[in-house]
C-alpha cells in the first residue's frame, strides 16, 4: 500500500467517523427540537404553565433522547474516548455534590442565598466540560 | 508502559487511521496508545497482536 491509498481500515476509520458525527447531529436536533417546542408550549412561568399532557410528553421525550443518546454513545465510541468521558462525567458528578454541600451550609450560615439547582447544574456541566478538555488536551 | 507499535506500523506501511480502522478504534486511540499516554485494554492489546501477527509481548513491554 502507498501512501496516498486509503485502506479497508482507514475506509473503516471514516465510515465509523461519519456514522459518529450523523448521530451526534441527530441527538443535538432531537434535543432541541424539544426545547423549541416545550418554549412554544409553555404560556407562562411556574407550575401549570405546560398542559399535564404535554408536560408528561416532554418529559418522557427528554428521558427518552437523552438515555438512548447516551447508551448509543457508549457503544459507538472506543475506549480512549469511553475513558476521557468517564472522567469528565465523574468530575462534574463531584463538583456538583460539592457545590450543593458547600452552598448550602455557607446558605445555613447566613453567608450566601439560597442554593439555585440550574446555577448548580450548569455549573457542574461547565466542569465536565473543563475536565473532558483538559484530559484531551494531554492525551 | 513502553511499545513498538509505531515501529510496526511503520513496518506495515500503515497511517494510524488505517491502524485504528483494522483496530476498531479512532486514529486518536492509536496515537495515545504509541506515545505511551494510554495503556490499551487486553482486548484492544490482542487485537492488535493478531493484526501484527505477533505475540503481545513483542509489542507492550511493561519494562518488568
Amino acid at each position: 500500500m502507498t501512501g496516498n491509498e486509503i485502506g479497508e481500515g482507514a475506509r473503516a476509520h471514516r465510515q465509523g467517523q461519519r456514522r459518529f458525527l450523523i448521530g451526534s447531529w441527530i441527538i443535538v436536533i432531537l434535543i432541541a427540537a424539544i426545547a423549541v417546542a416545550l418554549r412554544l408550549m409553555s404560556h407562562g412561568k411556574g407550575p401549570g404553565s405546560l398542559p399535564p399532557a404535554g408536560a408528561l410528553a416532554a418529559a418522557a421525550a427528554f428521558v427518552i433522547v437523552i438515555a438512548l443518546g447516551v447508551w448509543w454513545s457508549f457503544r459507538v465510541v472506543d475506549e480512549v474516548e469511553r475513558r476521557y468521558s468517564l472522567i469528565a462525567c465523574t468530575v462534574g458528578f463531584f463538583a456538583q455534590i460539592t457545590m450543593l454541600a458547600a452552598w448550602t451550609v455557607l446558605w445555613l450560615g447566613g453567608l450566601a442565598i439560597a442554593p439555585s439547582a440550574l446555577a448548580i447544574f450548569v455549573a457542574s456541566g461547565l466542569s465536565s466540560v473543563a475536565a473532558y478538555a483538559v484530559v484531551r488536551l494531554r492525551g | 508502559m513502553n511499545n513498538r507499535l509505531r515501529v510496526l506500523r511503520a513496518e506495515r506501511g500503515w497511517s494510524q487511521e488505517e491502524l485504528g480502522g483494522r483496530a476498531g478504534v479512532s486514529r486518536q486511540a492509536i496515537n495515545a496508545v504509541e506515545t505511551g499516554k494510554y495503556d490499551p485494554s487486553l482486548p484492544l492489546a490482542f487485537r492488535l497482536a493478531r493484526l501484527f501477527g505477533c505475540p503481545i509481548e513483542e509489542i507492550f513491554d511493561d519494562g518488568e
